[in-house]
């Protein structure tokens, strides 16, 4: 097994360390930026059409950002020392960001769902008894306020967290993406495109991983789809992943003896989810 | 104004979480951390508590002056004794003779150096072992057989 | 309708300013922590970073490999995973063989890191030059695998030898991921990172390292620059020596005498 010039490995070359379990990282962060778009789309930038799903967006949101270290801790060799990164960040290192990225956007996230589901709380606050009550109380943080005048300051509270939030998701998966393209010792990932295409991809992948839930809970839960609204995301879906395909081409015309592991692993998964999501969209409207 | 009393309580709540992560933070770094540098001093102290596995040509010399003295003369002066036996932990500890040292009389010991191939340098000698031994196609090569003319402590070629 | 909007502008100044003191408060609070930290370092005394009687300001390490000298017996190989215990295939120091023909074919091999040295190899190629280039961790002044763990387990020490805190590293392996010379890997059994350590336990206790002293031709050599007379700080000054991908401004510390351009 001898190795000509080029295709020489260092030894220690050999293991591959970051596998399936880094790829699929910035897949969720995708999704999770991905629904925040859809849901500001729609807070900030008055898509009302969208108002069918925007809650739901927050939350699938959440949840995904919730699940999105699990992966991280599965690659680590000492998950059990991860908070270091929070502990004794070195602000040298891309990766350091990751404690107060994730967690001022999981604050940022925690707290526009409570805004949003204020006014619940509060109902069902005044309706359950006992310790459900005393939870739920505490939950509005014993402000009952639900008069129109309160509620307009959560909508506008909601307006600047979600404006603030667009940023904070696009940070949070895009730096991944600058995490991989400054690996100065890995010419193939060291592009400062990285990040623009990491986010566009997620994008897409966000809103058709919206679309597909919105028609999935629509179906079991026995609700009507909105046409305008599903309508409304397919456009959406569309224009971004017109810029995502075409980032990628870029890159991969530029870069095509360049393809490694990683990009071949996340590819797929987006454009299979794209490609499932189209079928969808074929379904409802043929 | 009045209405915004939700919004200062969640605030009030946030700065607290931030507080008790800070505190959090204090109690939980290590204490040398930062000391000299963004590290734990005390891993470098860790690092240094290693024990050494190689004792080097002096530490053999303590016990076995007649072989290190033949050695330190001949051709194979720039030779580690532990190179061709075994690091000098395996033989001794504490002081004392632990284990008997291992003695490698295969060719294969002797090939690492002497087989010629085009990227060794010319000052090392080698030897075509098949040629050398003037064996037979096939013929495999007797174990310890350089041994029987050639002295690893002074070795003529 | 306009008193209306104007009292909820107000608030959202309001909660905007809040929202900035609060952000502000969060930056002081954790980097006047890191600005401690800083300015500790500075005022630093040789003393105060003494262990045990040996105090790492007074050195600094420089590698040394005379490439000409090299017999490709991998010697320094094996005394390195004695010594440290280095795990069935991954390497600390490990010795490539190039073969390059006259046609400019550059074959290159290192069989497990010549643990075992290296067998005749059966080429048809009409060989126009060929060496042993040995390796290890280049102790870069500036370099990436410090830069970039986010959890501050690798460090240089003042005495300029990269290290790896086995209490802190997570295993996240983005320093082996860094490394452009792959002197890096995650240890199966720790599940922290491991590099050589330019034998750290040794040197600080006045021995050379292992793979220096179990070189038989002297082609591997370590220097102290902050030594009177040192002998590789001297080769340092007056010969034509290189060092490896110096493109990338690492400042490797391990310097080579005979490198060939073919070398990667």
């Amino acid at each position: 097994m001898h190795e000509q010039g080029l295709n020489f490995l260092f030894p220690n070359d050999f293991h591959i360390m970051w596998s399936l379990m880094i790829a699929l990282y910035p897949y969720i962060t995708g999704l999770v930026a991905g629904a925040f778009i859809v849901s500001s789309l729609y807070h900030v930038f008055g898509r009302s059409e969208l108002k069918p799903v925007a809650r739901l967006s927050m939350v699938a949101s959440l949840s995904f950002l919730l699940v999105a270290t699990m992966p991280l801790l599965a690659h680590l060799g000492h998950p059990e020392r991860a908070l270091n990164i929070m502990l004794t960040p070195h602000f040298t290192s891309a990766m350091s960001a990751f404690g107060m990225i994730y967690g001022l956007y999981l604050i940022l996230v925690l707290v526009e769902i409570w805004l949003i589901y204020r006014v619940e709380i509060i109902e069902l606050a005044a309706r359950s008894r006992g310790f459900k009550r005393w939870f739920f109380a505490s939950l509005a943080l014993g402000v009952y306020d639900t008069s129109p005048a309160a509620r307009e300051v959560d909508r506008k509270a909601v307006v600047v967290l979600a404006g603030l939030g667009i940023p904070a998701a696009c940070i949070l998966h895009g730096y991944v993406g600058f995490m991989f393209g400054s690996v100065k010792a890995n010419a193939f990932w060291s592009t400062p495109l990285m990040p623009i295409i990491f986010l566009f991809s997620a994008v897409t992948s966000g809103v058709a991983m919206i679309l597909i839930l919105y028609e999935i809970l629509c179906k079991t839960g026995g609700r009507r789809i909105d046409g305008a609204c599903v309508q409304s995301l397919a456009q959406w879906l569309w224009l971004f992943a017109t810029v995502t395909v075409t980032l990628e081409v870029l890159e991969i015309v530029s870069l095509s003896y360049e393809q490694n592991e990683e990009w071949l692993i996340v590819g797929p998964l987006i454009f299979d989810k794209i490609a499932f999501s189209f079928i969808g969209i074929q379904m409802i409207f043929g | 104004m009045e209405h915004t009393r939700h919004l200062w309580r969640m605030a009030v709540l946030l700065v607290l979480l931030f507080v008790l992560v800070i505190v959090g933070r204090h109690f939980a770094v290590p204490e040398s951390f930062g000391a000299h540098g963004f590290y734990r001093y005390d891993a470098v102290g860790e690092i240094m508590a290693i024990p050494a596995v190689h004792g080097g040509p002096e530490s053999c010399r303590d016990c076995h002056d007649d072989m290190a003295g033949a050695k330190a003369a001949g051709r194979h002066q720039g030779l580690s004794c532990e190179s061709c036996h075994a690091p000098l932990a395996t033989h001794v500890s504490d002081g004392d003779v632990a284990a008997p040292m291992a003695i490698d009389r295969s060719v294969t010991l002797c090939a690492r150096c002497h087989v010629p191939l085009p990227a060794r340098p010319a000052f090392v000698p080698v030897v075509n072992l098949r040629e050398h031994l003037e064996l037979e196609e096939g013929q495999p090569i007797p174990e310890g057989i350089c041994l029987e003319c050639h002295d690893p402590h002074d070795p003529q070629p | 309708m306009t008193s209306k909007k104007n009292e909820h502008s107000c608030s959202r100044r309001e909660f905007l300013s809040l929202a900035a003191k609060g952000a502000g408060a969060v930056a002081v609070v954790l980097f006047s922590g890191d600005l401690a930290l800083v300015s500790a370092s500075s005022a630093v005394k040789g003393a105060d970073l003494a262990i045990g009687g040996y105090d790492p300001t007074r050195h600094r390490y420089i590698y040394l490999v005379d490439i000409d000298k090299c017999i490709g017996c991998g010697a320094c190989v094996r005394a390195c995973s004695h010594e440290n215990q280095v795990p069935k295939h991954f390497f600390r120091t490990w010795v490539e063989r190039y073969e390059i023909s006259r046609s400019g074919e550059v074959a290159i091999d290192s069989p497990d890191g010549a643990l075992e040295g290296f067998e005749p190899r059966a080429t048809g190629e009409d060989i126009g030059k060929a060496f042993f280039v040995p390796k290890l961790c280049n102790h870069c002044s500036n370099t990436p695998c410090v830069q970039l763990c986010p959890v501050g387990a690798s460090f240089t020490s003042p005495d300029g030898v990269v290290l790896v805190d086995q209490e802190r590293c997570i295993g996240c392996s983005y320093c082996v991921q860094a490394c452009p010379y792959g002197s890096r890997f995650i240890h199966p059994e720790t599940h922290t990172a491991s590099k050589c350590t330019l034998c750290y336990h040794r040197l600080t206790r006045g021995m050379t390292t292992a793979c220096v002293q179990n070189c038989p031709t002297g082609a591997r050599k370590i220097g102290d620059a902050l030594a009177l007379g040192d002998e590789v700080a001297e080769i340092l000054a007056t010969r034509d020596v290189r060092v490896l991908k110096p493109e990338l401004h690492t400042q490797p510390n391990c310097n080579y005498l005979g490198l060939s351009k073919e070398v990667r």
